[in-house]
């Protein structure tokens, strides 16, 4: 994906989404989370005519918990959704939002670094194709897909190759 | 109690049990309304940060094409909420016989 130069010569080069591992752990714990909500309200409805109390207080717990999963579940997908890496001619950028929380933008300037190395790690990141970048200084990018792929553009980008 | 059709409306405020499960579940309900509105309103934020950030860098229109999974999801997000609010709601206010 090429773009446009801007007014100072920055030209993008590529847009990079995170790979979608990411998701696996969120969606794993929504799924348990909402079976725990749904054995809740199955058992309001159960003690209902035994115990009008504990249908009372679970009812309300199983909302509560089903409200505030479903809320956490969506803002998790909008935020890893919305991380990219950015790769212009002039640096790299790591956007990386979390809504009501923080919001990162960490950039790899070309004129403070000589090397960027990808790192794969393991089985699961050496068949799903996905890895690390590291800079030489800043926090490292992981899930990157295809890493030696952005690498190899990034080194175009810095003139190594 | 008089028969509406198996709705009891009289039901609510029967016990106090019943009327702080009444004001609490009609609270979550109204702060999950709120909290959507919230969202809504820092990812439009997060969105208009994103462009101005593109066309910084000079990569007009391209963004919307990475960002267009964030608005789907984004708006997935809304209509299940008003979804499960509308449903949640309904099954309080109508199957009274579960509590």
């Amino acid at each position: 994906m090429t773009g446009s130069a801007s007014t100072n010569g920055e030209k993008l080069i590529r847009i990079v989404n995170q790979h979608w591992i990411k998701y696996v752990i969120p969606v794993f714990i929504y799924v348990v989370l909402l079976s725990v909500c749904l054995l809740l309200f199955i058992l309001a409805g159960m003690t209902t005519h035994h115990s009008m109390w504990i249908s009372h207080l679970s009812f309300v717990v199983a909302l509560i918990c089903f409200l505030v999963t479903h809320h956490w579940f969506f803002l998790t997908l909008v935020c890893e959704s919305a991380t990219h890496v950015v790769v212009t001619n002039h640096r790299v950028v790591w956007m990386h939002d979390l809504l009501f929380v923080d919001e990162q933008m960490m950039e790899y300037a070309f004129d403070k670094m000589n090397t960027v190395e990808a790192r794969k790690h393991g089985v699961l990141q050496t068949i799903l194709r996905y890895g690390t970048l590291q800079f030489e200084s800043g926090t490292d990018v992981p899930l990157v897909p295809h890493p030696n792929s952005v690498i190899k553009d990034i080194e175009q980008a810095m003139g190594l190759k | 109690m008089q028969d509406m059709g198996g709705w009891y409306p009289q039901a609510f405020f029967s016990t106090p049990g019943m009327v702080s499960v009444f004001v609490v579940v009609m609270l979550a309900e109204l702060l999950s309304l709120g909290f959507l509105w919230l969202a809504s309103y820092e990812f439009r934020q997060m969105m208009h940060r994103h462009a101005l950030f593109f066309r910084a860098i000079g990569g007009n229109g391209q963004h919307e094409r990475v960002e267009r999974t964030s608005h789907i999801i984004f708006w997935i997000y809304v209509i299940f909420t008003l979804i499960t609010t509308a449903l949640t709601t309904f099954f309080f206010v109508f199957q009274l016989h579960i509590l």
